[in-house]
């Protein structure tokens, strides 16, 4: 790789990391041998104390860290990934102010004679693959709930805008607590294009290497990875870690990229516990990059869909009665039990976002609550032909009573509004039985009219709706209802 | 390097006071031959060398009797690396057989990571050491690298003094293949590409891997 920055070349930074290894040793075994006291040996303020692991990109120790007086990982980086060493610092930095507990935490960053590192927290366990291979095994539904914090690492990574490009069980720690920490965010060097797209010998005969067994096919033919590729080799470790095999035959790069591109899962027994999972890891598995899931939050609300019910964050119901979409009888089914998605919806409705929050709702198996938000999120879109869509789609989503936007008299009144003809509009809802979403639609076409009868009339079918049992002479005193010129 | 005379004598000396007792001459002869040694291992295994260094060192201490065979401290040393290096390995084959003048380091301690990189140069010439057989991988490094005399390689070796030249040759010629093998730039190779297997002289053999010493030091 050529290095176009200042700084050492690859060889010299290899030699740099190879020399402070070898004066660890060498003060170590001076100790061990004749007892003199141990030379410490530095990377920046922080003492090499033993060498955890190497691998492609870098060699990872246990240092002590004097200033705040604990023990951290180091990893010095020999080789430079895509990005170069401002990436890889850019990327530590947004790592260190991610702070999620399944990523591990980055503490700090820097360059030391030329050659970058990395501090991060020392997670005293093991990675994914020996988490997975304890005896006795793991259950499916320990493995699905690793599995589901992993994700939400992934996923919190990738609303920072950071790509991890290079998923893998050896890049996810589990520590004695049991919690997964992703590890080694935007490290991975490209795919040397070789392996798989060059030679006709390279694409017969070379062997497999670990590394790119979890790899998205587009990674694989030398592509840009992007968080969807994330979600692919996310899918690859997750199928692997609840069927116990990789969901490809292959024995080469090329038969490997071939079975990705036919998307030619192998088969496991229908009645396998964890086979709930297969239709989310499936749309992950897709070749195509735009046929995956959008986001990690939908791939992790279909992964694991009968989960612990929580509220519908108040802010939710807030924002979808104020809409109008929540009739009634609806109340009852606003339960929501994926988090993640409700959270999304809450902040795109926040930032009145309505389009894109009920694209992030239009598929999928999602629950009735968040059914009811993707029917707010569209009428706050005024997107009224959509809106009759998606109420003709109702009962193929869910058996829950449609909301009330859906109920034939707003339908037909948001018509008329449409088309312009208001007063027909304000009385088909007067004509109906009050409903919430009768009195969004009234108040609208109202708006458009300066008419104090039917003002009155508004005021009364209010009334019923909301306090029923307070008088309605008032409605008919003053003309304040009348709306500005 | 070569070591000098001088140099020889006294580390007969520091290693006489070693073995008797005397730490600080066991140290400054640790200072000494610890960088060489420690090469050594990491050339040939990929698990931490130090370990095998300790032991190599100790070991020096404990086997007073080879040493006299030898001509110098240094060759001693090596003798008994590569003793150390072969129990490791059959250690890590546990039980299997492993023969050494077959196996290369790359079958015996596979990196898979290696694959996926660009190599340099100098990857490549220590990936196509690693692929010859372990005794012709010590032969080339300790003749050409370390600059071991004949008769010093056949003692670590432990092989008559009058086979060493063909071994050497044999390694240059494995080498040679190896780095073909591995797609080397030509620059590394020299001269040495269209020339068939006995098609070069001994001569231009090791002119050659001196050429590549020069330009790549282990």
């Amino acid at each position: 790789m050529t290095a176009r920055s200042p700084g050492p070349g690859s060889d010299e930074r290899v030699e740099i990391v190879r020399d402070l290894e070898r004066r660890r040793v060498q003060s170590e075994l001076r100790s061990r041998l004749f007892g003199a006291p141990p030379a410490v040996v530095q990377v920046d303020r922080f003492e090499l104390r033993r060498k955890l692991g190497e691998g492609a990109m870098g060699v990872v120790y246990a240092a002590f860290d004097p200033r705040l007086q604990r023990e951290v990982a180091l990893k010095l980086l020999t080789a430079i990934p895509r990005g170069g060493e401002d990436g890889v610092l850019g990327e530590a930095r947004a790592l260190a102010r991610l702070a999620h507990p399944n990523v591990l935490a980055v503490h700090e960053a820097g360059v030391h004679e030329g050659v970058a590192f990395l501090v991060s927290e020392l997670v005293v366990g093991g990675t994914l693959r020996s988490w997975l291979a304890s005896s006795p095994p793991r259950g499916t539904a320990a493995i699905l709930g690793l599995l589901r914090d992993v994700g939400r690492g992934v996923g919190a990574a990738h609303q920072r805008g950071l790509v991890h490009r290079d998923l893998k069980p050896e890049n996810i720690l589990v520590g004695g607590d049991g919690r997964p920490r992703v590890a080694d965010f935007g490290l991975a060097q490209p795919a040397d294009r070789s392996l798989v797209g060059g030679s006709p010998q390279g694409r017969s005969s070379s062997p497999l290497p670990g590394t790119l067994a979890y790899m998205a096919p587009e990674q694989l033919r030398g592509e840009r990875a992007d968080p969807r590729s994330d979600q692919y080799s996310f899918c690859v470790l997750a199928f692997e870690a609840l069927f116990g095999r990789h969901p490809f035959e292959a024995s080469t790069p090329a038969e490997l990229l071939a079975a990705m591109e036919r998307a030619a899962i192998v088969t496991v027994p229908p009645s396998h516990p964890a086979m709930r999972a297969m239709p989310a890891l499936r749309r992950g598995l897709r070749p195509e990059a735009e046929a995956r899931w959008p986001s990690f939050v939908e791939l992790l609300a279909a992964l694991e869909p009968s989960r612990r019910r929580v509220p519908l964050p108040a802010i939710v119901l807030g924002s979808l009665a104020a809409l109008g979409a929540i009739g009634a009888g609806a109340g009852a089914w606003i339960q929501i039990t994926e988090r993640n998605l409700a959270h999304e919806v809450v902040g795109l409705t926040e930032q009145q976002r309505y389009r894109e929050c009920a694209d992030l709702l239009d598929e999928g198996a999602i629950e009735d609550g968040l059914l009811y938000a993707w029917i707010g999120c569209i009428q706050a879109s005024s997107d009224e032909a959509r809106l009759g869509r998606a109420c003709d789609a109702w009962p193929s989503r869910t058996r829950a009573p449609p909301p009330d936007v859906c109920a034939p008299v707003p339908r037909a009144a948001r018509k008329l509004f449409v088309a312009g003809r208001y007063r027909e509009c304000a009385e088909t809802v007067l004509a109906a039985a009050p409903s919430p979403a009768g009195g969004v639609v009234l108040a609208d076409c109202l708006a458009q009219l300066r008419d104090v009868a039917l003002y009155r009339r508004q005021c009364r079918y209010q009334l019923t709706l909301h306090a029923p049992t307070k008088s309605t002479v008032d409605c008919d005193a003053g003309t304040h209802h009348l709306p500005p010129r | 390097m070569p070591s000098a005379p001088g140099v020889e004598s006294e580390d007969a000396a520091l290693y006489e006071a070693w073995r008797g007792g005397d730490r600080r001459a066991g140290e400054a002869l640790f200072e000494r031959y610890f960088d060489p040694i420690y090469r050594f291992f990491e050339s040939k295994t990929h698990a931490d060398p130090s370990d095998l260094v300790q032991r190599t060192f100790l070991g020096c201490v404990e086997a007073k009797e080879r040493f006299r065979g030898a001509s110098s401290f240094r060759t001693f040393l090596y003798a008994i690396a590569r003793h150390e290096l072969f129990a490791h390995y059959r250690a890590r084959k546990a039980g299997g057989q492993v023969d050494f003048g077959v196996s290369s380091v790359a079958d015996l301690a596979p990196s898979p990571s290696t694959l996926l990189r660009r190599q340099s140069d100098r990857e490549v010439l220590v990936a196509a050491l690693q692929s010859l057989p372990v005794d012709l991988q010590i032969a080339l490094e300790l003749r050409f690298w370390q600059e071991l005399s004949g008769p010093d390689l056949a003692l670590v070796l432990e092989i008559p003094e009058g086979t060493v030249r063909s071994r050497l040759r044999r390694a240059l010629e494995a080498l040679r293949e190896a780095l073909i093998a591995q797609e080397a730039a030509p620059r590394l190779l020299g001269g040495m590409v269209g020339v068939g297997p006995g098609g070069a002289s001994d001569a231009d053999l090791e002119a050659w891997a001196s050429r590549l010493r020069g330009a790549l030091p282990l």
